[in-house]
């Protein structure tokens, strides 16, 4: 292995300013030095007597490092130090700031050394003791599940920490047992852009059917079974907060669902006219959540969308718009995409595995379909 | 004589207009300044140090300016114990902070890019050089960038407006002036598989590909691409591909075409309860290899003239107790590989897991491959 050079410092120790910072700051003492580190944890200045000494001349990067940061540790041993931290310098006669690339941790001791002499132990101080993240939400909303089930949605109130998904989320069988690897494990995890909803996926090779996966392992979840999907506490916010619970919910496992989504037999509650009530429409089964929130739109008889707000409820199986403004008599159009799924993948063109032995399944190739609804004027 | 000085002064010209003279044409379009990258989810290098990067968080493609062309006088093996830990010293925290989403070696320096998020998701890009590491600036940076967002649909938005939905791109890859990258939606099961013209120009050089395998001749579905490398098989251009449930499955590349039902040969399965990482190809004594990262199996090495010769779809049911199918590999001594790039022809770069719990960066060399 070759050597590193991280926390060699030999090379400051031979550049003149340095020799004259440190023979200095011998001579006056650490008094003669002050250290501040910003409130919001995103940089440290360290003052000194320029009055006395001018250690970098030109304030290029390479003489400020005579300010030196580590992470963990309170004093310096001859051979285990870690690497300084990596990050931007500022000079100005008299004072260094140096940013880090990644703010200081409010739960890590840091060592700022100048001039390889003068040492300063700090802490910053920790942000207002906020509790953790709560899980709000599991979708699917229901017990019962398929034996396909193809993905579970979790929400949080406070952005999560990546990494610790599949550490955190286990699911058990009726006698507490783990399943091994219920899951695929995707990288870059499955969050939302504010890092409060994350997407699992059941392991695909278990869910389709004749790969091997699910050939020697059988399927993740069997017909007639119950599982208990647990969420461990230790899962960390950004802040690297625990949780504030762990989570239990229990999974009735029911047939595999092998039908594609039909639009048909939905019902319509068309809104009463110069109101903002709600549009509903019922499916005829559980969605999946975020493909139900996706795919649907209203649109104007002429062709205009309607803005306003959407909701899925209970437990995934009715879709709400409320519209910006009052609704007027005339007729409406549904658009939905046809990638909105079911609990299993499966949408409104194609199975999410298809049997090419079946001659009678033929898969369809659009992009949405349309479901006309009318508000009737009031008579 | 007339047409020489036109020439020469559009050549002067161009010579004055450029930011830096010594830039080619594929870096022409670059523009410095602060990218605003969100998230570094796949790296790959491209031509004269031109970094690609993936982000998932804003589904954009960024081209970086490295300037990280002086080529490595000797490739020399390099390693580094606890990659996990410096990384985390080095940016000042602790290694349950710190996650490594890919590694790539700069093709010309042979410096090695890794990848990374804090905390909170922050991107940052650490260049090592077999010594030390450095931060790349990618807040002030020459760079051109592509959007890959397909405006299908109204997508949900949260109180702020922002998304719910995200494109997650899986792997990155530059094969003959175009970028390709493979994703997959958080929300609706397919893969996604673009082409990316390079240098970028708008969105009607992108192409937009559905793939489809096939499981033993009887069931096809869409599925996620985890892992891709352009190779070259029965004398044309493949895509070999690894999917998420791990089957290798290979896509002659002119056969895939925008909007085209693009079905691929299924030549392996890679095990179950396991994640393919990584795809790379070296040579041992004059011969071609691939070789195949997994989640939780060993390295894989493939003879792609077996692939070659394979000749039929995996039909028949995988038998009880065996690990894998069809094409025949062989497994190498090395397990918990989570990162790997080739070196050179015949080194490979390897970021382990090692039986002690630490994250070793290592070359392994062809003669051990």
């Amino acid at each position: 292995m070759s050597r590193l050079n991280f926390f060699d410092l030999s090379k400051f120790r031979h550049h003149l300013g340095l020799l004259l910072v440190g023979t200095l700051i011998s001579c006056y003492g650490r008094a003669q030095v002050k250290f501040e580190v910003a409130e919001n944890r995103t940089s440290i200045s360290v003052y000194y007597p320029d009055s006395l000494f001018k250690p970098v001349p030109n304030h290029k990067a390479a003489e400020l490092e005579v300010l030196l940061i580590y992470a963990g540790i309170t004093g310096r041993t001859e051979a285990a130090d870690p690497p300084a931290i990596l990050g931007n310098y500022q000079g100005t006669p008299g004072k260094i700031v140096f940013t880090p690339i990644v703010p200081f941790s409010r739960d890590l001791s840091y060592l700022a050394v100048f001039g390889d002499t003068v040492e300063y132990h700090f802490r910053p101080v920790p942000d207002k003791d906020e509790p953790g993240a709560r899980l709000l939400r599991i979708y699917p909303t229901e017990d019962t599940v398929p034996e396909n089930l193809l993905k579970i949605y979790l929400t949080f109130s406070k952005p999560m920490r990546e990494g610790e998904v599949y550490k955190r989320v286990t699911i058990t069988d009726e006698n507490g047992k783990s399943i091994e690897n219920p899951f695929v494990h995707i990288q870059p995890e499955l969050w939302d852009s504010t890092a409060q909803r994350i997407t699992i996926w059941f392991d695909p090779g278990r869910v389709k059917r004749s790969l091997q996966s699910r050939e020697l392992h059988g399927p993740v979840l069997t017909s007639g079974n119950t599982y208990h999907l647990r969420v461990d506490s230790l899962w960390k916010d950004v802040q690297g907060r625990p949780l504030i619970n762990s989570y239990k919910k229990r999974l009735i496992v029911t047939d595999s669902d092998r039908k594609r989504v039909l639009t048909d037999s939905w019902q319509i509650h068309a809104p009463e006219p110069y109101s903002k009530f709600p549009l509903i429409i019922k499916f005829d089964e559980v969605m999946d959540y975020a493909t139900a929130l996706n795919s649907l739109s209203v649109w104007t008889s002429t062709g205009e969308i309607l803005t306003g707000e959407v909701a899925v409820g209970s437990a995934e199986r009715e879709w709400k718009f409320i519209p910006g403004s009052n609704w007027k008599p005339g007729i409406y159009n549904i658009r939905i995409l046809s990638t909105l799924e079911d609990l299993a993948g499966n949408n409104l063109n194609r199975l999410f595995d298809v049997d090419l032995s079946d001659s009678s399944y033929q898969s369809l190739d659009r992009q949405f379909t349309w479901i006309q609804f009318e508000i009737l004027s009031p008579e | 004589m007339k047409t020489f000085f036109t020439l020469a002064s559009l050549i002067m010209l161009s010579g004055v207009m450029l930011a830096n003279p010594g830039d080619s044409d594929i870096k022409s379009g670059f523009i410095v300044g602060d990218p605003e990258i969100k998230s570094v989810n796949a790296l790959a290098f491209g031509p004269e140090g031109v970094l690609f990067i993936g982000d998932s968080q804003r589904a954009e493609i960024f081209a970086l300016d490295t300037k990280d062309e002086v080529p490595a006088n000797e490739v020399s093996d390099i390693s580094l114990n606890s990659v996990d830990q410096q990384i985390a010293s080095l940016l000042g925290t602790t290694t349950d902070a710190v996650v490594i989403q890919d590694m790539v070696v700069n093709p010309i320096s042979k410096a090695v890019y890794f990848a990374v998020h804090v905390n909170d998701g922050q991107p940052v890009l650490l260049r090592f050089d077999g010594d030390a590491f450095e931060a790349l600036a990618i807040t002030s940076v020459g760079f051109s960038k592509t959007g890959l967002n397909k405006a299908v649909g109204e997508d949900a938005v949260d109180r702020r407006g922002r998304p719910l939905r995200k494109w997650a791109i899986t792997d990155l890859a530059y094969y003959d002036g175009k970028v390709m990258v493979s994703g997959l939606s958080s929300e609706e099961f397919s893969s996604t598989f673009r082409t990316i013209s390079f240098p970028f120009d708008d969105a009607q050089n992108q192409s937009s590909l559905e793939m489809y395998h096939a499981a033993h001749g009887q069931y096809e579905t869409h599925s996620p691409i985890k892992t891709f490398l352009p190779y070259e098989l029965h004398g044309s251009m493949h895509l070999v591909a690894s999917y998420t449930c791990t089957p290798l499955v290979i896509f002659p590349l002119d056969e895939m075409k925008p909007g085209k039902h693009t079905k691929g040969k299924t030549v392996a399965e890679l095990g179950n309860r396991n994640t393919p990482l990584d795809i790379v190809s070296y040579k041992k004594e004059g011969k071609s290899y691939l070789l195949l990262a997994n989640s939780s199996r060993a390295l894989m090495k493939i003879d792609p003239k077996r692939i070659e010769s394979y000749q039929d779809y995996l039909v028949e049911p995988v038998s009880e107790n065996s690990a894998t199918a069809g094409v025949e590999f062989i497994a190498l001594p090395y397990v918990q590989v989570q990162q790997m790039d080739k070196l050179n022809d015949d080194k490979v770069l390897l970021l382990q897991r090692m039986t002690d719990g630490s994250l070793n960066l290592h070359t392994a060399n062809s003669n051990r491959l």
